[in-house]
């Protein structure tokens, strides 16, 4: 058998991020290796890598808007050039913002105005803002991120943001391009074919977008958490329905609480696109 | 131009001649912040044996408050017990630091500490609680420990009463302060609780948790390691005035009569989570280059504190250069410089040649000036081998004397009064309901009561799972829950807890059960109660009673952690009633390893608050594997409950909700105490707990209440209080006192083995009811019809009801 080193994905470290952990954990769990770039490097630094990830936090402190300033860092050029070859590039929460932020996400054609989504301050029933709570989403096939999902699996993770609603000037921009295949995770009711109501769909998101790619589908900008449900543990313990039943399954069972969770299909699925060949497949029930 | 000068000192010698002379110099120094009094002051003269400079009364003013030198408590605080075969560092340093567990050949630490920001938080309520979060975190980071998870202990006003801010409002800024800094930070939050009590209107607590995960030799000290030659840097925030006089502040009275806003510092915890990142790769560097280290946080009492304190523990003394440190562009005169509580900032000790490595480091590296204005590393200070503590500030020596004369603490012997306990101030009432209808009423109005809602509409403002290792969320269950090292099979579980009103009922006894709680709680998901820390939130030290109070309560938490001890592990092979006799005999006490003492907690009027000992107890997983939660899990499995008759009402909920005494208060007796958690924590270690959740604040039919709500399942359940019932009281009481215990929902299979476990234990354990797949509540009590309640009407009462304390008027949370 030939062993090929696994891929390098670099997990981009910019001031006042703080899920780089694990992040790192839930990319080596997937047989891809991880690397940390920091800002204390170079930007020069992130060239050449089989992927990138932004991982979640609060960069540059949120100022002027969640992403704003870290969108402007030198190291989003290198990383917009690299999405333009279609290197895959994912964003989770504080990196899905600065994905937007950026224009790469839904990034467009040279020349175009590339910036045309935002993430707005939530809207709650009653009040605006932060919130913390796991949700559920369907995953939709088409895209390398889901490919380790059944064809409308119900995913459920984490979201922990205060500005993770989808919106767009032309209100028809996400049913677009939720219709092109270009939102592979959407917030779902936890049963198929029921209607998505709050807080199914948590914050608001318009087409109930949780994640949106480029047109390529190389870029995601995802706001819920994947990295806090790739671990069978991470999963609440009275979470309703298969993942839940499989966690209380697991009860005195150290090592099948250190199975996959939820959220490792979409890093098996980076890691499948990436050419890792593992015989390990998302159990879908 | 003139070269600025130091201020000289608004006083002489002859100000310190005799009594006389001292009170009126006290006096004339209190409008500028000084609460020295004047036998301070005379001992400062004498101690020092001349006339202490400008600077140096500053710095004492400081050293010498409650909140430094803990002068009217550490004597008694003598009374805690701290010592077990699991403490690594007990308390002394900013954290306390116990064995966790050992995973590939390294030994990992749980390093734990715990405080209030009570005066900061009721000033200005959302910088007080953002950097109260932000000073408890610091005291984990520099033991050099990664931080792995905060809690928060509020307890709130009802606005019964007048002050400043409205309930609400403080309440509201207090969570958003705590949310905005743990959420940026990247600390989950793992629990705390909320109680509302009119004891608070004037003085509300906000006390702070902080829990870390260190390697065992990577454990640093806070002290500079020996003799030789070793540079002091400071990093961080630029030095600023803000905080001025903090500790000083925080031990005096809330008063209007000076706007004391200034006093409180300013949040940032971008900047705290970058020093996180540049910090890490400082104890890397010296981890392989073996250098020796020290390091701690600036809090209260600045530049002046940390430098005295690492220089007095290492035995050596310091020069201080002022002009070295970066600040703001201001002016700053040396008082201000030595000792504002600027936040943001630790001091290194590191040897004098790598001191440009490491200023560098966070300079050029990791870029501290260009991310955040004025930040940055600068050296501030040098060992020197003689003992003395000396800074100088534009050529002058503005402090010189013994570093030892700096830390030695000052000790207020206060006078104590135990008053005695008088259950016949408020006649008893009727407690009974007439009728089923009346009880189920009475249920659902509980469910609803700001007493007893969900706190989930609190606890979805933090993020509790950042870093990607909490296993148990807060408010999932009755402890939060870490497995911080990924691969070991090792976590921990912790909650905080203290119930004022038993407090103000029975002061020894409320702190008793605020350790009984804490411990019940850890043990509630299955794990074993393995430390303490304590914070003590009392009035005024000058009032004998408030002494009296302080003094009862320190007995009653030393006395319920002799009685509870440190659990044995319950070995592989062991059989559980071989394990019992073990628990029965003579086991080490379960020790406070961290605490602080929060003094000058009153209103206008003087009215101390409710005596408040607040308690977080850590406690240990051998196998995360083995926890529960308290959703019912299935259908037809039996409900169990562990704990005696139930009759006392006193200090209840219900209680207060309907204004009687409550005849008794609840027992606190040790020993069944600690036999009802071994039994808990065995039957989790043997895989027999389906769900289980301690019961508390509500009763036992809170307690099923919030099984059947945490279920996934939306299960309910059918139950008879009959066994429990006391005859002179009846069942109605039984359902809603307060004496401890457990619910557990358990496999009937595994009845006989659980029996013969209690037996063993000696504990009283009982069948409550059974859990039922529909979602529907059946109460069973003697004398009354069946009383039957629907799970999904009183759910959404309950989940919703807490938010009325954020958006209407205080009236509603009274």
């Amino acid at each position: 058998m030939i062993r090929h080193a696994a891929p390098t994905v670099a997990v981009v470290r910019l001031p006042g991020m703080n899920c780089e952990d694990e992040t790192m954990r839930a990319l080596a769990a997937a047989g891809l290796s991880p690397a940390l770039v920091g800002w204390d490097a170079a930007p020069a630094a992130l060239e050449g890598f089989a992927a990138y990830v932004l991982p979640g936090g609060f960069s540059y402190q949120d100022r002027v808007r969640a992403g704003a300033v870290a969108a402007k860092d030198p190291r989003l050029d290198v990383l917009a050039a690299a999405a333009d070859r279609g290197t895959p590039i994912l964003g989770i929460c504080n990196g899905a913002q600065i994905l937007v932020e950026a224009g790469l996400v839904p990034g467009g054609a040279p020349g175009e105005d590339r910036i045309a989504l935002a993430l707005a301050t939530n809207r709650l029933p009653d009040r605006d803002g932060y919130l913390s709570r796991w949700v559920t989403l369907e995953a939709r096939t088409g895209s390398l991120w889901t490919e380790a999902y059944a064809p409308g699996e119900r995913v459920p993770m984490p979201m922990a943001h205060g500005e993770g609603r989808f919106t767009a000037r032309d209100p028809g921009r996400l049913p677009e391009l939720s219709a092109r295949g270009a939102v592979p995770f959407a917030y779902a009711a936890a049963r198929a074919g029921e209607p998505v109501v709050w807080p199914d769909n948590p914050n608001g998101s318009a087409a109930d977008a949780a994640g949106v790619t480029n047109a390529a589908g190389n870029v995601l900008a995802l706001m819920p958490h994947p990295e806090r449900a790739d671990r069978l543990l991470q999963v609440p313990l009275d979470l309703p329905g298969p993942w839940g039943d499989r966690r209380r399954r697991a009860r005195g069972d150290v090592a099948g609480l250190a199975a996959a969770g939820p959220g490792h299909g979409l890093f098996l699925g980076l890691a499948w696109h990436l050419g890792v060949s593992t015989r390990e497949r998302m159990e879908v029930r | 131009m003139t070269a600025a000068a130091a201020r000289p000192a608004p006083y002489d010698l002859a100000d310190f001649r005799d009594e006389a002379s001292c009170r009126a110099l006290a006096a004339r120094l209190a409008p500028a912040g000084i609460r020295l009094d004047a036998s301070e002051l005379r001992l400062l003269v004498e101690r020092l044996g001349r006339t202490p400079r400008w600077a140096e009364l500053v710095i004492m003013n400081t050293m010498w408050s409650e909140h430094c030198s803990y002068k009217s408590t550490r004597h008694l605080l003598k009374g805690l017990p701290t010592e077990a075969p699991q403490v690594v560092l007990g308390p002394g340093e900013d954290a306390g630091a116990v064995t966790l567990g050992t995973h590939a050949g390294r030994d990992w630490l749980l390093v734990v500490a715990h405080e209030s920001h009570n005066h900061p938080s009721q000033v200005v309520p959302y910088e007080g609680a953002a950097t109260g979060v932000g000073g408890i975190v610091r005291d984990v980071y520099c033991m050099g420990a990664e931080v792995v998870g905060v809690l928060d202990a509020l307890r709130m006003g009802t606005g019964r009463r007048g002050g400043g801010l409205l309930a609400r409002e403080i309440l509201a800024g207090v969570v958003g302060g705590i949310a905005d800094y743990g959420n940026a930070l990247g600390v989950p939050n793992l629990g705390g609780d909320l109680v509302f009590d009119a004891g608070f209107d004037a003085n509300v607590l906000v006390n702070v948790v902080a829990v870390g995960v260190v390697e065992a030799d990577s454990l640093v000290r806070s002290r500079v390691p020996g003799p030789g030659d070793y540079a002091f840097v400071l990093v961080g925030k630029p030095t600023d005035s803000s905080g001025f006089g903090g500790a000083a502040f925080s031990s005096g009275v809330l008063d209007d009569s000076t706007d004391q806003r200034g006093a409180v510092q300013l949040p940032d915890p971008f900047l705290k989570r970058v020093l996180a990142v540049a910090n890490a790769a400082v104890l890397e560097r010296a981890k392989a280059a073996g250098w020796a280290i020290g390091w701690k946080d600036l809090g209260a009492g600045g530049i002046a504190c940390v430098t005295s304190e690492l220089a007095d523990a290492g035995g050596v003394g310091v020069d201080v250069f002022l002009d070295g440190a970066h600040r703001v562009a201001d002016p700053l005169p040396p008082e201000v410089l030595l000792c504002a509580e600027t936040q943001e900032r630790f001091c290194w000790v590191v040897p004098w040649e790598v001191r440009d490595e490491v200023v560098a480091l966070f300079r050029d590296r990791f870029r501290l000036g260009d991310i955040y204005p004025g930040a940055g590393a600068s050296v501030v200070g040098r060992t020197r081998s003689d003992g003395v503590y000396r800074a100088a500030w534009h050529g002058e020596t503005v402090v010189e004397c013994p570093v030892s004369f700096l830390t030695s603490g000052v000790r207020r012997d206060r006078e104590a009064i135990v008053k005695p306990l008088d259950d016949e101030a408020i006649p008893a009432g009727e407690a009974g309901q007439a009728s089923a209808a009346q009880l189920a009423a009475e249920i659902a109005a509980a469910l609803s009561s700001p007493a007893l809602c969900s706190r989930a509409p609190l606890f979805r403002r933090y993020d509790p799972e950042v870093r990607g290792v909490t296993f148990v969320r807060a408010g999932e269950a009755d402890a939060g829950a870490v497995a911080p090292v990924p691969g070991a099979p090792f976590g921990f579980a912790v909650s905080v807890d203290g119930n004022p009103r038993l407090g103000a009922l029975d002061p020894r006894l409320g702190a008793a059960f605020a350790v009984g709680e804490a411990a019940r709680n850890v043990a509630a998901i299955g794990a074993y109660p393995w430390c303490l820390t304590d914070c003590l939130n009392y009035g005024r030290p000058e009032d004998p009673s408030v002494m009296g109070a302080l003094t009862s309560g320190i007995a009653g938490l030393a006395a319920a952690a002799h009685g509870l001890g440190t659990l044995p592990e319950l070995g592989i092979d062991e059989g559980v009633e071989a394990w019992a006799a073990r628990v029965r005999g003579e086991l080490p006490p379960l020790p406070f390893v961290s605490g602080n003492v929060s003094l000058y907690n009153e209103d206008k009027a003087g009215a101390a608050i409710p005596p408040s000992p607040i308690v977080a107890c850590f406690g240990r997983f051998p196998d995360v594997s083995h926890h529960s939660t308290p959703g019912f899990k299935t259908a037809g499995s039996v409900l169990l409950l562990v704990g005696p008759p139930r009759g006392a009402l006193g200090g209840s909920v219900y209680a207060e909700r309907h204004g009687i005494a409550g005849r008794a208060l609840p027992a606190f007796a040790p020993g069944r105490e600690r036999g009802e958690i071994a039994l808990v924590v065995a039957a989790h270690a043997r895989g027999r707990v389906l769900a289980a959740h301690d019961v508390s604040e509500g009763g036992v039919v809170q307690a099923l209440a919030e099984m059947s709500f945490a279920s996934g399942g939306e299960l309910g359940f059918t139950a008879d209080i009959a066994p429990w019932t006391v005859v002179s009281v009846g069942g109605v009481e039984a359902w809603f006192s307060e004496e401890p215990g457990f619910v557990l929902e358990v496999d009937s299979a595994d009845l006989p083995e659980l029996e013969a476990w209690a037996r063993a234990l000696g504990v009283s354990l009982g069948r409550l009811g059974t859990v039922d797949a529909v979602p529907h509540w059946r109460l069973h009590t003697p004398g009354l019809d069946v009383a039957e309640l629907e799970r999904a009407p009183l759910h959404a009462a309950w989940s919703t009801a807490l938010v009325a304390a954020f958006t209407v008027s205080t009236e509603v949370i009274a």
